[in-house]
């Protein structure tokens, strides 16, 4: 029934949402499309795999939290060691660059972790049961999830309008020259753009990892697509856009899948047409500036 | 006594052909080990004896141009005959070929314009699976069904080239994953070309009613089934190197340079970009529907798995690996990331990190690929005297921003 | 009776977001004139330039080139119809040689032939090959000192010999209407020298061409300009003679704020 799919496009879209505001962050600050993005995802969940095991007497949230922090760790150190000498570089580079890095950590983490070309199960985070809500019967975990989801980027939101270094971010997103003639340090804020980033990536595959129970070496390939879809549908570069994209895209899947014959083979298809739609007809998507190249 | 320059490279050129052949063959993780050392001290000593006039390492090769590509000619010919004993090897190369025709396609829009194109392999799949059902489904010849998935191949590379070509250039980017990704899911979920299972009994093609999965005896050598496979991929490739090359080397060739560099002063010299877009786009695809076409009928069965994302991103690493614009250097670059990782199949688990570390070690090391590009010379216009060398270009007037 | 201009543009409005870069305003330019753009940062000197070229389409207005009206064509349309132009930050092909940069100026005036390398090879590299001949005399005009260089890549180059590139690739398609933008930035006054002497030759040469030249550098403009149009926020605030401009009230409160 309608709610119940309202409800299942807000979840998809949050679980989106994080995985685009990634995406956006890389692209106004870099001018990059970051496609190791999808792997911080990957990175968290199999790290918190490992960690499970080994956590002795704390919870698996200790574990998880311990995951957000590696991963934002090692996103800070792949812009260090692989992208940072191609700054200069025509962008080209730099976005096979991240392709490689990409291919480099699915396949590391398929090779290092025991086991790893198989699904792995996933404990779950949160408590079983639901609420209910009149005829609407909400899981505990979808609440948790939409709750941690909306929270993250709330957080997110504020860090980057609130704090200096959140300025430094947006400056450079704006006009590098400018702030580095303001006196901004470029390499730190690239530095914090990636912790920042690549925590959210963390968070994204965890809470997608608590949700489905199974994850797999290649589930972060499967969320950058569709994050980095949502993300251009709603403006590269545009914060607020990432979050209204994932809503945009959460919705045409959720409606293709229930309301279309066949709906959830095409599922994929259509909303990749909705996106190559927008990538030809309004490329800065639909929160994002229509910029006219300077002359 | 000095030996004369033809000599000398087609000498270099055999030696290399034999360290490859026996580099293949050799099975003994030792000998392969000290070959590799030999090999590389050849290499170094083969530099300096073929310079060029102008010291440029292996320059003697591009000076004697037509002994190379002659020796070369005789040394494909002959491949299959060196080979005849080990016929997955020789797949390995038909393989390779067809790689080196899709990297040639590529290599004119990922090199000569810069339109980075990260859904090749969804064009290639266009150019297969058009050709397969035309020969296996419709009855029609595989020779029209090849011609029919080259040009159904460019077809698409137009319609995708054309919105494409408006946006900035990292969203032609974009456009083409996201075609990639469309092509892939539209042939997993349609059963009518067989979904994710793919299509099978696809038809060979054939020659004067013999096909070219047949075995072929040739004085009196017996060569094994790839064999007509492999010549054909040749003769395929090296027209299309041919025509890639008298391209790059015309006026379009310059126009697709230029656009490379600067659109905006491109178009205010009076031309037209977006027209030369498309052609790049066009002869691209074109190329890459053929050689998917020639896979198709090659090895019989193709899958939606055969063309994904990642081989996309092999085909952009085999070009960068190579040289970008340099269309021999694409050649080479593929025909390197084919047979190397396959010699070393019994590390196949590892096959796609070599890729991704590969990609980053050229990215940083030497980004200009294994071949660079060069510069046009003109017969008209002979090299002046040796100038001074200016002094480093100071970029006055804008910051370095790193 | 007055000859028709070269370039008549009248009227011409374009805005970005809710600024108007142009408001209004119109340039002529005659066969063998050079008209001096002069006006502060930001006053729409680029824009205008970039208008009558037709990067951008504007929003009102018009622009008649040598009597036919080129509104709205694209760029490259507009260049084929016999205009050239250099940027403020030169735009130079810089992994191209010399040689090429040249070269490529002289093959905008006809369209290229696609097929033609491939079904007729010869034909196509003797057109290239002649192309090539008539880049490295102009080269040889314009810059001799750098004709010895002319299969280096132009990133190679200093500034002041990048302009002179830029000049020399505009000059190649034998254009009737020169645009060159802050020509002399960046350049001490010993190259401002050369090029000012550079242009006076150009006018020898090339009689029936039209400059119109947007200049900072006012002894450039006092030096070479027939006429000087002055613009402030989009408008133009003076028309005449050097001397005119110059002691107009309004220009001297554009530049000097009183």
């Amino acid at each position: 029934m309608a709610l119940e799919q309202l409800l299942n496009a807000l979840l998809l879209g949050g679980m989106y949402s994080l995985v685009a505001v990634g995406f956006t962050l890389f692209f106004g600050v870099l001018d990059l499309v970051n496609f190791a993005h999808g792997e911080m995802a990957t990175l968290a969940v199999f790290v918190a795999l490992a960690l499970f095991g080994v956590v002795v007497g704390g919870t698996a949230w200790g574990a998880v939290l311990l995951a957000v922090l590696v991963v934002a760790g090692a996103g800070v150190l792949v812009e260090r060691l692989a992208l940072r000498r191609l700054r200069a570089a025509p962008p080209l580079l730099m976005l096979l660059a991240t392709v490689g890095v990409s291919i480099v950590l699915r396949e590391g983490v398929r090779l290092l972790y025991p086991a790893g070309s198989n699904p792995q199960v996933f404990p779950p985070l949160f408590p079983e049961g639901a609420l209910s809500v009149g005829a609407l019967r909400v899981p505990y975990d979808t609440l948790a999830i939409l709750g941690v989801a909306w929270l993250v980027i709330a957080a997110c939101d504020r860090f980057i309008r609130g704090t200096r270094t959140g300025a430094a971010i947006r400056a450079v997103a704006q006009d590098r020259e400018a702030a580095l003639f303001m006196g901004v340090d470029l390499d730190r804020t690239v530095a914090v753009t990636f912790l920042l980033g690549s925590a959210l990536g963390a968070v994204a595959g965890l809470l997608n990892g608590a949700f489905y129970g199974i994850v797999r070496y290649d589930m972060g390939l499967v969320m950058a697509i569709k994050g980095f879809s949502a993300a251009v549908v709603g403006g590269l570069g545009s914060f607020y856009g990432a979050l209204v994209g994932s809503l945009v895209l959460a919705a045409v899947e959720t409606a293709s899948t229930a309301y279309l014959p066949g709906g959830s083979q095409l599922r994929d298809v259509l909303s990749f047409l909705v996106v190559i739609g927008f990538l030809v007809l309004r490329p800065t998507g639909l929160l994002g500036e229509r910029s006219v190249e300077k002359v | 006594m000095s030996v004369p320059a033809p000599v000398r490279v087609l000498t270099v050129q055999a030696a290399a052909a034999a360290w490859a052949v026996a580099f293949l063959l050799v099975e003994s993780w030792a000998v392969l080990g000290l070959l590799v050392a030999a090999g590389a001290g050849f290499s170094i000593w083969a530099a300096r004896w073929t310079a060029g006039r102008d010291g440029r390492a292996f320059g003697a090769v591009e000076e004697c141009a037509g002994w190379a590509a002659g020796g070369l000619a005789v040394l494909v010919v002959l491949l299959p005959f060196a080979l005849r004993a080990s016929p997955y090897w020789l797949f390995v190369f038909v393989l390779a070929g067809i790689h080196a025709l899709m990297a040639v396609g590529l290599n004119v829009q990922v090199g000569s314009t810069e339109m980075v194109n990260l859904g090749f392999a969804g064009f290639a799949a266009i150019g297969a699976y058009t050709s397969a059902v035309l020969s296996r489904d419709a009855g029609f010849d595989p020779w029209v069904g090849l011609l029919a998935g080259a040009l159904a191949a460019c077809a698409a590379g137009l319609v995708v080239g054309l919105p494409a070509a408006r946006t900035r250039g990292y969203y032609y980017s974009l456009v083409t994953i996201a075609f990639g990704i469309v092509a892939y899911l539209a042939l997993v979920n349609l059963p009518a070309v067989g979904g994710p299972s793919g299509l099978g009994r696809i038809p060979p093609l054939s020659v004067l009613g013999v096909s070219l999965r047949s075995p072929l005896s040739v004085a009196g050598f017996a060569l094994p089934g790839q064999a007509p496979s492999f010549y054909l991929v040749a003769v395929l490739l090296a027209a299309a190197v041919w025509a890639a090359r008298r391209m790059h080397r015309s006026e379009a060739g310059l126009v697709w340079n230029a656009l490379r560099e600067d659109e905006v002063a491109t178009r205010s010299l009076g031309l037209d970009v977006t027209q030369a877009k498309l052609w790049a786009m066009g002869f691209g695809t074109f190329l890459g529907g053929l050689a998917g076409a020639l896979y198709a009928h090659t090895v019989g069965f193709i899958a939606p798995d055969n063309f994904t994302f990642l081989h996309s991103v092999m085909l952009v690493s085999m070009v960068i690996l190579g040289g970008t614009d340099n269309v021999a250097g694409v050649v080479l670059g593929a025909v390197v990331l084919t047979v190397i990782p396959e010699k070393f199949r019994a590390f196949q688990d590892y096959r796609l990190l070599l890729y991704g570390a590969v990609l980053l070690a050229m990215l940083h090391g030497r980004p200009q690929g294994l071949l660079p590009k060069g510069v046009r010379r003109y017969a008209s216009v002979p090299q002046p005297p040796e100038a001074p060398r200016a002094e480093k270009a100071v970029e006055a007037g804008t910051v370095a921003v790193r | 009776m007055k000859p028709e201009p070269l370039l008549f543009a009248e009227d011409l409005v374009i805005r970005f977001g809710g600024l108007a870069a142009l408001d209004g305003v119109g340039l002529r330019v005659d066969r063998g004139e050079v008209v001096a753009v002069i006006g502060p940062n930001g006053s729409g000197k680029t824009t205008l330039f970039n208008v009558v070229t037709g990067l951008y389409r504007p929003h009102r207005g018009r622009v008649v080139l040598k009597g036919q009206d080129v509104t709205g064509l694209p760029a490259h349309l507009v260049a084929r119809r016999g205009v050239a132009r250099t940027f403020q930050i030169s735009r130079l092909f810089l992994d191209l040689s010399v040689l090429d940069n040249v070269l490529l100026g002289c093959l905008g005036r006809h369209r290229p032939r696609w097929l033609e390398p491939l079904v007729r090879p010869h034909s196509s590299d003797r057109r290239l090959r002649e192309a090539a001949e008539r880049a490295v005399v102009l080269l040889e005009e314009v810059s001799p000192e750098l004709t010895v260089r002319c299969y280096r890549p132009a990133r190679e180059l200093t500034l002041a010999e990048r302009r002179r590139l830029e000049l020399c690739r505009a000059l190649a398609s034998d254009p009737d209407l020169l645009l060159l933008d802050e020509p002399s930035a960046g350049m001490d006054v010993r190259e401002t020298q050369a090029l000012m002497d550079e242009v006076r030759a150009l006018r020898e040469r090339r009689p029936d061409l039209g400059i119109a030249l947007i200049e900072h550098d006012m002894t450039v403009v006092r030096g070479l300009a027939d006429r000087v149009v002055a613009l402030n926020y989009g408008r133009k605030i003076a028309e005449g003679t050097f001397e005119e401009v110059a002691g107009s009230p309004e220009v001297r409160e554009a530049y000097l704020g009183a």
